[in-house]
């Protein structure tokens, strides 16, 4: 039987942990899918950490989000399944992995970018984290962020001349 | 040209400002419906071997308790234990917290009943009951326990002198007298207080302005009161309420002030300011309300509960001027009877259900700062063999507009209807209820 004070420990860091960053687990999810999603997104990475407290790092929204991130991996891999079905059946199409707000033009262009390529870049400019943070997430060494944070940025900067005829200090590019 | 492609993806976020996750009790009650952990290949060729060492381990441990304990009478121990030497094999039966209660951060004192035997919580012909004082005096990390003749019930502080109503424990097979107690040792030892009339009725009493009051009762009631660092209970000079009332109740104000109000008729509500020479006649306006009960005061604010006839609070009245005039509040929930002001706007109240709440605007506005639901016993649920649940109502203790103390009942192992084991847990915060500290009190097997 585990020692209580085990238990109770656990239990003051869990409150503490889901307090601080519960929050930023739900919009990491939500931005990657819906709201109900992202609820449902929180409830199991929470579960996660609750089960593993021991291996939650102090500095533990990395080690969250990247549950979070398998967590909508699994979901999403479960939805294409339920998606399949109901295109079979003739049902609606893919919603956006983005939902209905921001700049159309940018997510159009972002989704034509790599999946890894465009995941570091979302990391760090809607999460906010470090390349170090990103690193952790993705589970990749840091240089390979950096590697990758650069290309998304070249990539996403020529899809949107292309997609503009404009470039970005305003001048009309020749197609 | 790329700082320019973040920027335009940051502003592409769509949700800039962030979102709001679902409350912690809603994923608590998930995780306690959860699965439990599959167990792995390696752990269950491994369990049986450590369930066999583990079994010679408590053999040879218990054979050494067993000669431990034929050193001392069955269970009760003859001096002062630390927590940590509980008798062996953990508090047996049925153990409650009779009462609780803090006399400064650092000083607190929990009541125990335990009941070997009992079933149903109630005893059998072959029950015994015996009575423990746990006591702490570095804010609950350490407790100290020693066997007592009485249980002392919601006991109350000023500095190293507390009061409290309780039963003075009459053997192990029989129940108690109604009885008051006083400490001034800041709750270590606590004695009997003569009194001008007994505690027929299991009063408890109320502190206040450095005076403590009650109502005893022989053959009418009387309004009882003392300073907080006396020793005896005397009636006051007049009385406000005559003949054989039994539920008569008295609420200590500022210095020299109490409420005291009639149960069973509403109409008999007074103050006094003078220590009980002469009361004057107050009456809560309660307009949609059959009747109103004084429930608690702080000083010259004074709060009462508006009920309809079957006893549902329809709202509640509070006063900041010693009950001359009032002001209408909103229910904050459908049964009002643990308020505890702790300043003339700051209250904490527990509900019915175990919840806490608290109002930093005179009961304007109420906040949720504990629920049972994140008590441990949702979490513990989910550890493999371990089957835990919050037991009877918790007890609320709240000193200062800041701090407040939560003993809670954690039962385990139930064998039909009896809790084998069960822990106390002590939560405190200092912040306002904002963040809760747990301490387990462990008296379960080790």
């Amino acid at each position: 039987v585990p020692d209580i004070w085990e238990l109770m420990d656990d239990q003051a860091r869990f409150e503490r942990l889901y307090r601080e960053h519960a929050d930023e687990v739900h919009a990491y999810a939500w931005r990657r899918s819906d709201a109900a999603t992202a609820d449902e997104v929180v409830a199991d990475v929470f579960l996660v950490a609750w089960r593993r407290m021991d291996r939650v790092p102090s500095h533990p929204l990395p080690w969250l989000l990247a549950v979070a991130r398998r967590v909508l991996a699994n979901q999403r891999r479960s939805t294409r399944r339920a998606l399949a079905l109901r295109d079979r059946l003739g049902a609606a199409a893919t919603p956006s992995p983005y939902g209905d707000a921001g700049d159309e033009g940018v997510l159009t262009a972002l989704s034509g970018l790599g999946e890894r390529d465009r995941e570091v870049l979302l990391l760090i400019a809607w999460e906010g984290l470090t390349q170090a943070e990103v690193a952790e997430v993705l589970d990749i060494a840091r240089p390979a962020v950096a590697t990758r944070f650069h290309r998304a940025r070249r990539r996403l900067a020529e899809a949107l001349v292309s997609q503009d005829g404009v470039g970005l200090d305003g001048a009309e590019v020749r197609r | 040209m790329t700082d320019d492609v973040l920027y335009r993806v940051s502003a592409s976020n769509p949700l800039p400002n962030g979102s709001t996750a679902p409350a912690l009790d809603v994923v608590l009650a998930r995780i306690e419906s959860a699965p439990r952990r599959p167990v792995r290949r390696a752990v269950r060729f491994l369990v049986p071997a450590i369930s066999v060492a583990i079994a010679i381990l408590v053999l040879v441990v218990a054979l050494g308790s067993l000669r431990t304990n034929h050193k001392h009478p069955a269970g009760v121990p003859t001096t002062r234990p630390s927590i940590a030497v509980v008798p062996s094999g953990g508090m047996r039966g049925q153990v409650s917290a009779y009462g609780a209660g803090f006399s400064s951060a650092t000083n607190g004192v929990i009541s125990l009943q335990q009941c070997v035997g009992c079933r149903n919580g109630g005893p059998t012909a072959h029950s015994t009951t015996h009575s423990w004082l746990l006591t702490t005096d570095d804010g609950g990390q350490t407790w100290t326990l020693s066997a007592t003749h009485y249980y002392v019930q919601l006991p109350l502080f000023a500095g190293a002198s507390g009061w409290a109503g309780g039963l003075q424990a009459t053997g192990p097979k029989s129940g108690g007298i109604a009885r008051f107690y006083v400490t001034h040792d800041g709750g270590r030892s606590w004695s009997v207080a003569p009194a001008a009339a007994p505690n027929e009725g299991g009063s408890t009493v109320s502190l206040g302005g450095g005076e403590v009051w009650a109502t005893g009762l022989s053959t009418k009631v009387a309004v009882l009161h003392a300073p907080v660092g006396g020793s005896r209970l005397n009636a006051t000079a007049s009385q406000p309420i005559s003949g054989d009332q039994t539920n008569v109740r008295a609420i200590a104000g500022g210095s020299g002030t109490a409420y005291v109000f009639n149960g069973a008729d509403s109409r008999q509500m007074f103050v006094t300011h003078d220590d009980g020479r002469t009361w004057q006649h107050i009456h809560p306006q309660c307009p949609t309300a059959d009747s109103a009960s004084l429930i608690a005061a702080y000083g010259d604010t004074v709060w009462a509960n508006c009920s309809t006839a079957r006893g549902t609070t329809t709202g509640l009245a509070r006063s900041s001027d010693g009950g001359q005039s009032w002001k209408d509040l909103p229910p904050p929930s459908a049964a009002v009877f643990g308020l505890q002001p702790v300043s003339a706007n700051v209250a904490w109240l527990l509900l019915p259900g175990g919840k806490v709440l608290r109002t930093g605007d005179g009961g304007l506005k109420w906040h949720t700062v504990w629920s049972p639901a994140s008590a441990p016993h949702a979490l513990q649920s989910t550890v493999p063999k371990v089957q835990a649940e919050l037991s009877g109502l918790p007890i609320l203790t709240a000193q200062t507009p800041s701090s407040a103390s939560i003993v809670t009942e954690i039962t385990r192992g139930h064998v039909g209807q009896q809790a084998k084991f069960t822990n106390l847990v002590v939560y405190r915060t200092t912040d306002g209820g904002r963040s809760w500290h747990p301490y387990v009190v462990s008296l379960a097997m080790r």
